[in-house]
């Protein structure tokens, strides 16, 4: 019989093979049976800081194993857990712990809030174990993550036991990774990416290497040869920023995976075809997907060889589709709001019955971005539904002139917003920022001229600015608002 | 255009931040991986140079950058 929560699902794990490794942190190994026992030590500390069935504890989304210790210690008293992104500015984490009102903060350092806190180290191991904990239902809160999106303020998404478990059980199923897998997390865990490769790992009874980010590379290649690594969950800028600091060093290694899952954020279609190319026997899997559904569709490089723009199909036992602002299915290749039904969704916001009413439709849930379905059943993304600029009654899809412009020989990379100004005839203007692949800078006109060809008119931006480097969140999602 | 400048901008640094030698991804929130990438990338088109793997590896701090610059006989300021 399946498991009803992730935490479960460890304690089996834990009990069918106690001395295998579950977590490997700066060298050391961690076997399933220690970590088994954190977990309850953990869960003891919590319960005698009163910690029961719905209350909150929320902690640093610090890279170690007492995240991992404090996650499923929390799980295990039915509570629910609040990751906080380390870099949080107070005013940010005040607002955060506002609402959600935990019963514990852990944290490494002391903080400026008025919630019960205590330190985030080994001093949440000391309490002896108590034996019996009740495993939760699947219909229980297991989480409220804090949403990275770009716009608006801080949303807390709720999680059930259940659409964690589902988020798990469907990206496996698609990816075929098992528990004789190694897989090396450089990702921040409080971010549902990195926490549900976490999560999925440690489910099924598998290997995690938590590695500090992707500053240093050679900290993988180090894992893919000395501890046998199989598998990397990565954002599309974490494998840039390898590239550009090993070049093609990382083939040599890379070709040694299984699997590589890909997230987050778009990756440019060359960079997909190189990998697949330079990555011929691993899995190269891609997901689309929001912290409000975990990894709704997928892609495979060399499966979906000729569809590589795409964002894929429909992940095992979700379905996708395409709809109008008034609920109605759009017919093939039309363009409408990808809208995701399964286990994996979102029961809503947390204390946003307005925001939660809002995001749903006839029981889908409104991605709020836009795209369109082929014949065969392959997602395109056309862009963010915010972000559509409205040039004269003409929608406009900044990533579509960006695409363009990033084909120009000088132009590394490029964000366009609008700028509303009353006294235009088209009601909004369109301004691109670009930043150069070297000193080499086109005139503005030079810029148009290359756009004719690609673009209708009115696509064709009227201001041009240089910088340095486009804002991106910690995820490598563009800010376009901020460069408004 | 000084090697603390030239990171400012690519960091999104507000003006008062004090930069040292000494400061590293430890010191700056924005100086994350993607940042640290968006730095070295700045360094190379700045002085037209290209900055080799192990070279990069080397670079921690403000003065590691200074330190390869000063390698390759360039002296910003």
């Amino acid at each position: 019989m399946q498991p009803n929560s992730i935490v479960e699902g460890f304690f089996r794990s834990a009990e069918n093979h106690p001395d295998k490794t579950a977590i490997i942190w700066k060298d050391v190994q961690i076997s399933y049976r220690e970590v088994s026992e954190n977990v309850r030590k953990t869960a003891t500390f919590l319960k005698m800081k009163g910690v029961g069935k719905g209350d909150r504890v929320a902690f640093y989304g610090d890279k170690n194993p007492f995240f991992a210790y404090t996650y499923l210690a929390t799980h295990l008293l039915n509570a629910i857990a609040v990751p906080l992104d380390v870099k949080l500015p107070e005013e940010r984490m005040l607002d955060l712990l506002q609402q959600t009102e935990p019963k514990v903060v852990l944290h490494p350092t002391e903080a400026n809030h008025p919630f019960p806190q205590f330190p985030f180290d080994e001093t949440i191991l000391q309490e002896s174990p108590l034996a019996e904990f009740s495993f939760p239902e699947k219909e229980d809160l297991a989480d409220i993550l804090f949403t990275t999106g770009t716009t608006g303020s801080a949303k807390g998404v709720k999680l059930t036991h259940q659409n964690i478990l589902a988020g798990a059980v469907n990206s496996n199923q698609y990816i075929g990774n098992d528990d004789s897998d190694t897989e090396i997390i450089p990702l921040p865990l409080h971010h549902a990416f990195g926490l549900r490769r976490l999560r999925t790992n440690l489910f099924l009874g598998a290997t995690v290497i938590l590695a500090d980010g992707f500053m240093f590379p050679k900290v993988f290649f180090d894992a893919i040869e000395k501890q046998g690594a199989t598998g990397i969950c990565m954002v599309p800028s974490g494998f840039s920023i390898v590239k550009k600091l090993m070049k093609d060093r990382y083939i040599q290694y890379f070709n040694k995976l299984k699997y590589i899952e890909f997230g987050s954020s778009p990756m440019k279609l060359d960079e997909k075809q190189e990998l697949a190319e330079n990555l011929p026997d691993t899995r190269i899997c891609m997901h689309y997907g929001l912290t409000e559904a975990a990894a709704n569709i997928f892609i495979e490089f060399h499966e979906a060889a000729g569809k590589l723009h795409a964002l894929g199909k429909a992940s095992p036992n979700v379905q996708v589709a395409i709809l109008s602002n008034e609920g109605q299915e759009k017919a093939i290749g039309e363009i409408g709001e990808i809208v995701v039904k399964g286990d994996i969704q979102t029961p809503g916001y947390w204390k946003k019955p307005e925001l939660t009413k809002k995001s749903f439709i006839d029981g889908w849930f409104k991605t709020g971005d836009l795209g369109y379905k082929d014949d065969e059943g392959y997602v395109f993304l056309s862009g963010r539904k915010d972000d559509v600029i409205n040039i004269g009654g003409k929608k406009v899809f900044p990533s579509e002139i960006e695409a363009a412009l990033n084909q120009h020989p000088a132009v590394k990379d490029s964000a366009c917003i609008s700028i509303s100004k009353g006294d235009e005839l088209t009601g909004e203007r369109i301004k691109a920022y670009l930043v150069l692949k070297g000193k080499e800078e086109p005139t503005p006109k030079e810029l148009s001229q290359f756009l004719r060809g690609k673009l209708e008119p009115y696509k064709i931006p009227q201001d041009f600015q240089f910088i340095r480097k486009i804002p991106t969140t910690s995820s490598g999602k563009k800010q376009r608002d901020k460069l408004k | 255009m000084t090697i603390e400048e030239l990171i400012k901008e690519v960091l999104f640094i507000e003006e008062g931040i004090e930069l040292t030698n000494e400061t590293g991804p430890e010191d700056i929130d924005s100086w994350d991986s993607l940042g640290h990438v968006n730095i070295i990338t700045a360094v190379e088109d700045e002085f037209d140079i290209e900055i080799s793997p192990e070279e990069i590896g080397e670079i921690k701090t403000i003065g590691d950058i200074k330190k390869m610059l000063a390698q390759k006989d360039i002296n910003p300021e």
